[in-house]
């Protein structure tokens, strides 16, 4: 079978490694806005918010991240916009 | 009866005596309002993000406290009034916050950093493992050795590095006189088998 599945499609000349939730491995209930350090991982220099397809964070965390990001944002731990 | 958590921020302008008082007054204005309060957390001057009201930086608090919405709604307009908050939040929370787990981590925080000073002889001994790995790993070559010079007695030759290696590890160091022993018997009734052909 995994012959045959290798023959379709363009050859892969290497595996990339899975992504997986960080805040799942470890078992983080609530994200705090105050968690300055692990919110800053999940926004990258211009100050955006990661997307899920990039970080690998599961639905239910990234919209609990999001809410974070924003909260820290108004209480200005987190730059709105940096450049 | 709900948990609400209070965060606002403090003008540097403010000295840190009138900070502190502030702080104490908006804990009894939280008292007054049958709230409980729960914690108090100031992290302190802080640097902002982005400026608010041309300040670069504030005073954070964090006050943690049960109540009705009587008692955040007075605490906001009481910030409203005060011209030294330049910003505040207030936030709902499903479960009274406990503190027991963050003052701990902060403290195995705190004793990690400590230990970091004695944890080099740590690391010093880190190294000096993979060293007698190593040097396990040079016996077993000098095994390998043995077990050729058997068949070749001509590298009788290198005896006397070996030697001159044997004094470095001392625990090792009889293992090593019997094993050079064997090969020295080992070598000589070869020898004497050639020069017996």
């Amino acid at each position: 079978m995994d012959n045959k599945r290798r023959s379709r499609g363009p050859k892969r000349y290497f595996s990339r490694r899975k992504k997986f939730c960080w805040f799942c491995k470890n078992n983080v209930k609530d994200i705090d806005y105050k968690d300055i350090d692990i919110l800053r991982r999940y926004v990258p220099e211009r100050g955006k918010i990661a997307p899920r397809r990039v970080t690998g964070t599961c639905a239910y965390h990234q919209r609990k991240l999001t809410k974070a990001i924003k909260r820290a944002r108004q209480l200005a731990l987190l730059p709105f916009i940096a450049d | 009866m709900r948990y609400y958590e209070t965060a606002f921020l403090i003008a540097p302008t403010l000295s840190e005596e009138e900070t502190e008082q502030f702080i104490s007054e908006m804990e009894d204005v939280v008292k007054k309002k049958k709230g409980r309060m729960i914690h108090v957390d100031k992290w302190g001057k802080r640097k902002l993000a982005y400026s608010i009201k041309r300040n670069d930086s504030a005073f954070y608090v964090f006050f943690y406290y049960e109540g009705g919405p009587e008692t955040y709604t007075e605490l906001e307009r009481q910030f409203k009034q005060k011209e030294a908050v330049i910003r505040y939040l207030t936030f709902k929370r499903d479960e009274e916050p406990s503190f027991k787990e963050k003052e701990d981590k902060k403290e195995k925080k705190a004793k990690a950093e400590k230990s970091l000073k004695p944890d080099e002889p740590d690391e010093m001994e880190e190294k000096a493992k993979p060293a007698k790995s190593k040097s396990t790993k040079a016996k077993k070559e000098k095994e390998g050795e043995a077990t050729k010079d058997t068949k070749e007695p001509k590298k009788d030759t290198k005896e006397p590095k070996k030697d001159t290696k044997e004094p470095k590890k001392d625990t090792k160091e009889p293992k090593k006189d019997t094993k050079a022993a064997k090969k020295d018997t080992k070598a000589e009734s070869r020898k004497d088998k050639k020069e017996g052909e």
